[in-house]
């Protein structure tokens, strides 16, 4: 583990995953998803996840934001070796240093906006009591949904929840963010919309991992991955974007 | 086995916690019925037996002495069928190595093995014969004399040893257990030399063939004027009815309690299974999707899970029947114990077992229909898109109300509103424990009232102890031994006569009458209307209210005493409650009774404050008063004791109140099983939730708190209702307990200490059985929980 640490500190990676093996065990025999994998991404990056399904996209997200443990391999995001951590340190990391979007958004029904954004700041007991609601406030702001602060999920039209669950990804200012299709559920135009909030999210140094089937999208990227039967089949550099393979 | 049949086992087998609650659930509701009504059954019937088996006599003539000419006079009755004489007497025992002195009855009959109606069995060893003793098995058990002890009694000539050579069973008796006293059977020779006093009978038992309620009494008053025409005293006579043992009426009552609480413990075992089903149905919404997609019709699933209800009915019996049964039994042995009467082998009630069966099958088919029918009708399409976290909240204006408390932390925020996510899932939990709390505080309240109503009553005899004289003495002198003996602080007298009276249906109601002295600081009574007694020689009467209410008579009205076959009238002038157990108690003036009925005709007892009141003082002072009345030349029959009185009354209520505790844990435990089964259920519902709040960072110990919180909520809501509603509840129950088995509402007493120690147990009940959820919670992976479907 210490090699690790030093390894993903030498060379300055955000994300840094090292010979990452992903068996499951099913009832037809063991399936192996993500084979051999490994991967640097640098801070500040736009980093598109894109393969066909089966290839274990997901499954590469759920690595990193330790959703899911490798079977083999080693899994660093910034100093911190992820692999190593029990759920409940997990849980608490992840609050802190990483913001997950999901396809569905999954912000909590009996909640309002304003506190599914301030949730993640509780759970972590980030910030002082008395300014989280402002800093939901200005997140809510950024992402153009101030106004929808104090309505319940239920009431917000799709592009709007997807709003909402970027500000509560970005809710304890995690260096990283990743997020799974998290257009996949909107139109073209609120899918256009969400996808210039990434990019100035990348702006402000953040760096983030985005799987999507949506190739207008990862056209725009720094740079994709596409996987094939669990492997980085290619790594490709968009523009000024560099590999970190 | 078809496919749908397979998919049915294996659900079973997979959700084994979920099959677990269900069938515990279903089980609880039929092990109370089994329990209550089994309980009756296997009682009625021993009983009964019991009853029977001895021949039971239909008057009984107290008083005396009567003698074998008494005896065979009433045989020359043509409706007299058998007559047994027994004498009863009172004596000091202990057995070998004991430092003090017990009382108790002596029972004697001329011959043991030739009776003819209120038959002793001899259940172990010999009957008495010269200079031993049999002992009465209640006894044997309780005192531990055994066939073969020996026991040590006072006699006049000293303390004398004398064997146990059997063990009989005596029908009516006390049990020592309830403060009873030691019961032995003796010859009439050997009953002689222990008292010092050579009587035949005490007691004449009369068994007559033409038994009917409305004639028994013109036959007992009959018998009492012709035997009293020949010089003997007849004190008061008792009728049994041959075929209803003499504790039925008050076992009745009790079952009828255990009955009400049983059918409500089914209620709840009903609302038990509409959760679960509904669970049940919400975690296969998706799975119903699939099926309806591949062709199966509405009728299809529903048979398909109706079928699941029913093996969840049939497992519950199977566990139900035997567990109540044996609890039935269990208990039957215990009270019949207590009625003195051996329960035989184990005995399974048909009726009971039919109606076990019978609601075991029906209840959860009947329970499930609804989350059945509501769970199949979702379209194909609709189950199967479900993704994402389920809304359910935010769309009705009591959700709005909910999340406009918005000054609270969040992870509190979601605990409050989560709990009224599922609002009919949350009204039938909250149903159950409500009811639960109900039960309890019905049951604490009733206890409490008991012993308020116990206080009350003896706080009305304003006496600690009364000594019964064997007949009318000087007043003066009487009451001069009395306050001559220490540690007496006040005395007083009272007499006694029995009378009877016409009720309005045409038979005769025998009362027994009170003189009480016109300056008497000890008569307390509670007069419930009307006013107290006047003092000097008036016609007079105090009449207590269950008569009162029997009769119809009012304070106001005039009534008929006769009283040694003469009749006179009485002006009611109030109604009391009454202290006496038979309810037959009459107060009149002293003078007034005494100017009615000669002095040989009638009774006296002193009545005695003392200076530290209490079991043992009190029992010490009643000895002392009835050396110092004998040490004179005046007879006595026996004492009454103020706390010994009370105490034998608490334990009798005490024992009741035990079976019924026993049904307010069950309640407590549907309860929580009630709440458990949704939390469950709410912890399946949102394990994505869960993912997603551990993916924004909530740690272990959040998770568990959020949903403990939840179920503690539920659990204080519940409180907050049946707090106002267990006012009235326990009231009615209070007054259907009292007027069941003492024949009087009794004093409310609101358990306000119960009430909060039931907010203790619901609190607590509401973690734990949240806390296995929430750490079932906790245990699924991330992944696991948003990739669940």
């Amino acid at each position: 583990m210490n090699t690790g640490r030093t390894l993903a500190r030498d060379n300055g990676a955000r994300i840094n995953l090292r010979d990452v093996v992903k068996t499951y065990e099913t009832g037809a025999g063991d399936v192996t998803v993500l084979t051999d994998v490994s991967l640097k991404v640098n801070e500040g990056e736009l980093v598109g996840v894109v393969g066909p399904s089966g290839s274990g996209k997901s499954t590469l997200l759920n690595m990193i934001t330790g959703i899911d443990r490798p079977t083999a391999g080693e899994v660093f995001v910034g100093e911190q070796a992820v692999h190593g951590l029990s759920e409940n340190q997990l849980a608490r990391w992840r609050g802190k240093n990483v913001g997950v979007i999901f396809q569905f958004f999954q912000l909590l029904p009996t909640l309002t906006v304003v506190e599914n954004v301030m949730l993640p700041m509780d759970f972590c007991n980030m910030y002082p009591r008395r300014q989280r609601k402002q800093r939901a406030m200005d997140l809510l702001d950024q992402v153009n949904i101030a106004d929808q602060a104090d309505k319940l999920p239920s009431t917000l039209s799709g592009g709007q929840q997807q709003r909402a669950a970027i500000a509560r990804a970005l809710a304890n200012d995690p260096p990283v963010v990743v997020a799974d299709e998290p257009t996949g559920n909107l139109d073209r135009a609120t899918a256009n919309g969400v996808f210039g909030l990434f990019k100035q999210l990348v702006e402000r140094g953040k760096t983030l991992m985005i799987v999507t089937h949506d190739r207008s999208l990862s056209d725009q990227m720094d740079r994709v991955l596409h996987l094939l039967d669990g492997q980085i089949d290619r790594d490709q550099a968009n523009g000024n974007g560099s590999s970190g393979r | 086995m078809s496919v749908t049949w397979r998919k049915l086992w294996r659900d079973l087998a997979r959700n084994k916690a979920r099959t677990v609650l269900a069938v515990l659930a279903t089980a609880v509701g039929i092990f109370a019925l089994g329990l209550t009504f089994g309980l009756s059954g296997v009682m009625q019937e021993s009983m009964t037996d019991a009853h029977k088996a001895v021949i039971p006599d239909q008057i009984t003539l107290y008083g005396g002495p009567f003698d074998q000419e008494a005896v065979d006079t009433l045989l020359d009755e043509s409706n007299v069928v058998a007559v047994e004489g027994e004498r009863s007497a009172m004596i000091h025992w202990k057995l070998e190595g004991q430092q003090d002195w017990q009382n108790a009855y002596l029972y004697t009959r001329s011959d043991y093995e030739n009776q003819g109606t209120y038959l002793v069995e001899r259940i172990e060893g010999e009957w008495p014969a010269e200079n031993d003793l049999a002992v009465e098995r209640l006894a044997s058990d309780f005192f531990e004399i055994h066939n073969g002890s020996t026991v040590i009694v006072e006699t006049p000539d000293g303390e004398q040893q004398l064997p146990v050579v059997g063990v009989v069973r005596e029908h009516m008796v006390f049990p020592p257990l309830w403060g009873g006293s030691a019961i032995f059977f003796a010859s009439s020779e050997t009953a002689n030399w222990i008292t010092g006093v050579e009587i035949e009978y005490t007691k004449l038992h009369v068994r007559i063939d033409d038994y009917n309620e409305e004639t028994v009494h013109a036959s007992a008053q009959q018998m009492q004027e012709q035997i009293e025409l020949m010089g003997y005293r007849v004190g008061s006579y008792g009728i049994t009815d041959p075929e209803v043992h003499w504790q039925q009426e008050m076992i009745d009552g009790s079952f009828m309690v255990l009955a009400i609480l049983g059918v409500m413990s089914l209620g709840l075992s009903g609302f038990l299974i509409i959760n679960t089903m509904t669970a049940l149905l919400t975690q296969q919404v998706w799975q119903i999707g699939v099926m309806k997609s591949v062709g199966a019709t509405v009728g299809v699933l529903v048979r398909t899970y109706l079928m699941t209800a029913l093996i969840y009915g049939l497992l519950a019996v199977l566990i139900a029947v035997p567990l109540g049964a044996v609890g039935a039994n269990w208990l039957a042995v215990f009270m019949l114990n207590l009625l003195n009467i051996e329960h035989g082998a184990f005995h399974l009630d048909p009726g009971t077992l039919t109606l076990q069966i019978l609601i075991g099958l029906t209840v959860p088919i009947l329970a499930a229909l609804v989350p059945i029918a509501n769970g199949v009708r979702i379209s194909a399409h609709k189950a199967m898109s479900r993704h994402g976290i389920g809304n359910g909240f935010g769309e009705s204006r009591f959700d709005r109300l909910i999340a406009s408390f918005r000054r609270v932390p969040r992870p509190l925020a979601l605990s409050l509103r989560n709990t009224f996510r599922r609002k009919v899932r949350v009204s039938l939990t909250l149903i159950t424990l409500v009811l639960s709390g109900v039960m309890f505080t019905m049951i604490l309240t009733m206890d409490k009232s008991f012993g308020a109503t116990i206080d009350a009553i003896f706080d009305m005899f304003g006496n600690d102890v009364s000594v019964y004289m064997d007949r009318a003495y000087d007043p003066v002198e009487l009451i001069d031994i009395a306050e001559g003996v220490p540690d007496v602080v006040d005395a007083e007298l009272s007499s006694y006569r029995v009378a009877t009276t016409p009720l309005a249906n045409g038979q005769n109601a025998q009362v027994s009458l009170r003189g009480v002295p016109s300056d008497s600081k000890m008569f307390n009574p509670r007069i419930v209307s009307g006013r107290e007694l006047p003092s000097g020689d008036e016609h007079a009467v105090l009449i207590n209210s269950v008569f009162a209410e029997k009769s119809g008579v009012e304070a106001g009205e005039d009534i008929t005493l006769t009283i040694l076959g003469t009749e006179s009238t009485w002006r009611v002038i109030g109604v009391t409650l009454d202290v006496d157990s038979y309810q037959d108690e009459f107060f009149v003036p002293f003078d007034a009774l005494a100017s009615e009925v000669s002095e040989e005709y009638l009774t006296y007892f002193v009545q005695v404050k003392i200076r530290q009141p209490g079991v043992e003082s009190e029992k010490r002072v009643a000895e002392e008063l009835n050396d110092a009345f004998e040490a004179q030349g005046y007879g006595t029959t026996g004492y009454w004791s103020l706390s010994e009185g009370r105490q034998q009354n608490v334990n009798l209520f005490g024992t009741l109140t035990y079976i019924l505790m026993s049904m307010a844990i069950v309640a407590a435990v549907v309860g929580s099983i009630g709440l458990m089964s949704t939390m469950s259920i709410n912890v399946v519902e949102r394990l994505r939730e869960i993912g997603v709040m551990r993916s924004v960072g909530a740690s272990s110990l959040s998770i568990v708190a959020i949903f403990v919180t939840e179920g503690m909520i539920l659990g204080l809501i519940s409180w907050l209702l049946a707090v106002p509603l267990s006012i009235p509840s326990a009231k009615l129950f209070t007054d259907v307990i009292g007027q069941t088995i003492v024949g009087f509402g009794l004093d409310f007493d609101y358990a306000v200490g119960g009430v909060f120690f039931w907010l203790a147990i619901v609190l607590v009940l509401s973690a734990v059985a949240s806390l296995w959820p929430a750490l079932k919670a906790t245990r699924v992976s991330v992944r696991e929980t948003l990739a669940y479907e």
